[in-house]
């Protein structure tokens, strides 16, 4: 049986047919896309059966997220949130909150509704936007119950007088230097100390499960069809892989799930048994979780916490980033991966880091030449015109977090950078010109998963305060919509099953109230999301 | 509420009891660490009971007839050594380390290779852990070249200068036996006592010195050089700036070959004499080392009239 939806525009971002007006679809394959007249060799000798809930709709290839943490965002889905940002929370929408008093009263009121005698932990406190808080500040808001705010960047802790009793934090003030009990600050490694309460608390009980449903509402909210979790897990590999597959597995979970192995972190688990361990947990696969043949690296700090290594002239205040590894050792880490051919993934912010692993691919590629070895830069923060050139020439991919431009544009410039590097971060417009693949992530908690919103900033390149940063490194509407859909499939070496609409690929959609073609890329974020499509299978929204 | 939480820390920090001394080993990858580790963990003196939390304990060879008990990441030796990996958290690392039967003489952690030794040490100024020193190993063979890095070479010169003492390894590699290396030690550590000894249980010995240096081994820590080299501080005339300084170490260090590096900062710009070149660098923030030039020098030179010239080369140009 063929099911036809018909629909006001299809976008296949198949360039060798950008429009049609229906999709024909057989076992969840698309059997052929085109208009009601052109399918007929098909529907003329085919049971059949026209579909026109989203005749008034546009249709785009289901949206693609190359690289988010859902088990991160399932923990914070237990926490309270005052964020900087307006969210798309599995309860509803949270708006964004900017200044101190704005925070405090929002706190205050989060507490009074608060269930009695429950720890409060609230996330998305950021000094940039709500300024210090400390314990006398909590304090002031109740002394009844432990509050604990947990930094938008995750690097830090802030608690009230019954939250340090709580985390025991005077103990870990005994063992850890970055716990600070006259200010309630408890940061780095002191955080961890905080998180051995919190952790339990929040997904405690088997509560990870539940959480992880929220997840995959948020995940379906955003019109999004398929996920990479770039570097998976979250506590025990064994654990969360067995939670997975019971709980984003299944006819109603209408998104598909790659698992990226982080070396590292399955060193780290099981030493020696490693490899052993990859091998096993591959075997296990199923139809929604599966394992991409790729590992992903580490190059430099954090983006969101200054961290990133930058070249001269470095920091406005003088202040170093941090490396995760050693920058002269990538390509060692890298090498049994690259000689195997998997896909190399490697987690760059600044132009340092960058060169760093753009010098481990330039080592491992004259070792080992490979073909469309479609290695990807993560992140994409700060980089240079010379870079750009220099990825294009060792066939090396960008994925961005465009959405930084947005939230964190106008302070990088203020406090960081300067204007003319913070203007051309996330320099796509020069990765195209240099025929780049380019694509977008939200990495999940990150930046919110609403792959619409951050095509339509890297398309507009406005921040939040409304400034413009570098027009020159735009990307086109076309290129914009194909980094979260064509391109990221192309990433993830998938580009053959998904991310546009064609014959014989798998079914997967969104349907859009609005033709994003038509509205312009500022107006993006709110085009209503009505439903997607994964495999044939249509999820409603709302 | 608030003191209540003050009584109660102070009632915490005053535990009486002895406190573990605590040695961070640092230095870059490939610079010595594991090598230590290994020779410390299987030449441990009698009866000196030692932990070494380590990055990853799948790089520590021990031997396997050392092996006593093997639970997780943790590896009981018969001698009464315990090694483990530093894990999620140094902290909780070392309270489960310090908090069960298990008698401790002495901690010593390593620092992963791209981390700055002196705040991993911070760790040991705790309640029940006292810090005894920074030893930081120096590979001969490529600290000069990796100093210079754009990329690491400022992470590199920070390890050294919180270093209480450096470990200068491989120098039985090089054809100057770590000349070089040792020079470039004594400009970026100029009061930091350097060990040059290709022997493994020779660092052991200074590891378990821990700050106390002197008792190290058999000599002296800056003549326990097995390199034969001379330093050498100048005071520069008041009022002298980096272009002053410059131009005297030019003219000096042309008629004065035994000189082999030198450095000094003054007036925020950084002098350098290295491969027989002068220049002046910026120097971001505040130098502690503000006006004094460390020279170092082949053991034959004639330190008194260097500095001598020097003096008056930079007196006469400041006039000028």
């Amino acid at each position: 049986m063929i099911t036809v939806y018909t629909a006001r525009r299809v976008h296949t971002m198949d360039p060798s047919q950008p429009e049609a007006t229906a999709v024909a679809v057989r076992d969840g394959r698309i059997v052929e896309v085109g208009s009601i007249d052109s399918l007929q060799p098909w529907l003329s000798r085919h049971e059949h059966n026209v579909d026109d809930r989203f005749a008034d709709h546009v249709i785009l290839p289901g949206l693609i997220d190359p690289h988010l943490h859902p088990g991160l965002i399932a923990l914070l889905l237990a926490c309270e949130w005052i964020p900087p940002e307006s969210w798309n929370l599995p309860g509803g929408r949270v708006d964004a909150v900017h200044g101190r008093d704005a925070f405090l009263a929002r706190l205050a009121e989060v507490e009074a509704g608060h269930p009695a005698g429950e720890p409060l932990v609230a996330f998305g406190w950021h000094a940039q936007f709500h300024g210090d808080i400390e314990r006398v500040d909590l304090d002031a808001v109740t002394t009844d119950r432990p509050i604990v705010l947990w930094q938008r960047s995750f690097h830090e802790l802030r608690a009230n007088s019954p939250a340090l009793e709580w985390l025991d934090a005077a103990e870990g003030a005994a063992w850890d230097p970055h716990i600070d009990l006259d200010r309630g600050r408890l940061w780095e490694s002191g955080m961890s100390w905080g998180l051995q309460t919190l952790d339990p608390h929040l997904m405690g009980d088997g509560r990870l499960g539940e959480l992880l449903e929220g997840v995959a509402d948020m995940i379906h909210r955003g019109g999004v069809t398929t996920i990479a979790d770039a570097g998976w897990g979250l506590t025990d590999l064994d654990d969360y892989l067995e939670t997975l597959l019971s709980v984003h597995e299944g006819p109603d979970v209408p998104f598909r799930q790659y698992l990226m192995p982080s070396p590292g972190r399955y060193r780290m688990q099981y030493g020696d048994a490693a490899t052993e361990k990859l091998t096993e947990h591959e075997t296990r696969a199923s139809e929604r979780i599966r394992f991409l043949h790729a590992g992903k690296y580490f190059a430099d700090g954090a983006f969101i916490a200054q961290l990133m290594q930058l070249g001269d002239p470095g920091y406005i205040d003088g202040h170093e980033g941090a490396w995760m590894a050693d920058p002269d050792q990538i390509a060692r880490h890298i090498r049994p991966f690259w000689q195997a051919g998997r896909q190399v993934n490697i987690h760059v912010n600044g132009d340092l880091g960058m060169d760093a692993a753009l010098d481990a691919i330039d080592t491992v590629l004259h070792e080992a030449p490979r073909f469309d070895h479609r290695t990807i830069i993560h992140h994409f923060g700060i980089s240079t015109q010379a870079q750009s050139r220099r990825m294009a020439a060792l066939g090396v991919s960008a994925q961005a977090n465009g959405y930084y431009l947005r939230l964190f544009g106008d302070a990088f410039i203020d406090h960081w950078l300067g204007t003319e590097r913070a203007s051309q971060m996330t320099r796509l417009g020069s990765a195209r010109r240099n025929g780049i693949s380019v694509a977008l992530h939200s990495d999940l908690p990150m930046g919110p998963i609403e792959p619409m919103l951050a095509a339509s900033v890297v398309a507009t390149r406005t921040s939040a305060s409304g400034t413009v940063l570098a027009p020159e490194e735009r990307l086109s509407a076309y290129d914009a919509i194909a980094a979260v859909t064509i391109e990221a499939a192309w990433q993830l070496r998938l580009d053959h099953e998904i991310g546009s609409l064609a014959a014989g690929k798998s079914a997967d959609m969104v349907v859009l109230a609005d033709d994003p073609f038509e509205t312009g890329p500022a107006a993006w974020p709110d085009i209503a999301i009505e439903a997607t499509v994964m495999g044939g299978t249509v999820y409603p929204i709302g | 509420m608030a003191d209540l939480m003050a009584d109660r820390v102070a009632d915490r920090s005053e535990i009486p009891g002895e406190r573990i001394p605590m040695v961070v080993l640092g230095g870059w990858l490939g610079s010595g660490k594991t090598t230590l580790v290994n020779r410390l963990l299987s030449v441990a003196p009698a009866g000196e009971r030692i932990a070494v939390v380590v990055n990853d304990i799948g790089d520590v060879d021990i031997d396997g007839g050392l092996i006593a008990a093997r639970h997780g990441d943790t590896v009981e030796l018969s001698n009464g050594c315990v090694c483990c990996s530093i894990g999620d958290s140094l902290a909780t690392t070392l309270r489960d380390l310090v908090m069960t039967d298990r008698p401790l003489d002495r901690i010593v952690v390593e620092a992963s290779g791209v981390a700055e030794p002196g705040r991993v040490a911070a760790y040991g100024d705790r309640r029940r852990i006292r810090p005894d020193g920074v030893v930081v190993c120096v590979d001969a063979v490529d600290v000069v070249a990796r100093s210079d890095s754009h990329r690491v070479g400022e992470l590199v010169r920070r390890q050294v200068a919180t270093a209480d003492v450096l470990i200068l390894t491989k120098t039985d590699l090089l054809d100057d036996g770590g000349r070089a290396a040792r020079g470039w030690c004594c400009e970026h550590a100029p009061d930091t006592p350097v060990i040059a000894a290709v022997d493994a249980d020779r660092w052991v010995a200074v590891v378990l010195a821990g700050a106390d240096v002197d008792d190290a081994g058999p000599s002296e820590p800056a003549d326990a050089l097995d390199l034969p080299i001379a330093t050498r501080t100048w005071i520069a005339p008041d009022g002298a700036d980096a272009e002053n300084v410059a131009d005297a170490l030019r003219l000096v260090s042309d008629a004065e070959p035994s000189i082999i590096r030198a450095k000094g900062v003054f007036g925020g710009s950084a002098v350098h004499l290295a491969g027989g070149r002068v220049t002046i660098d910026p120097v971001v923030g505040a130098h502690p080392a503000e006006g004094r030039l460390v020279l170092v020098a082949s053991p034959d030179w004639d330190a008194e009239r260097v500095v001598g010239a020097l003096g008056r080369a930079c007196t006469e140009m400041h006039d000028a």
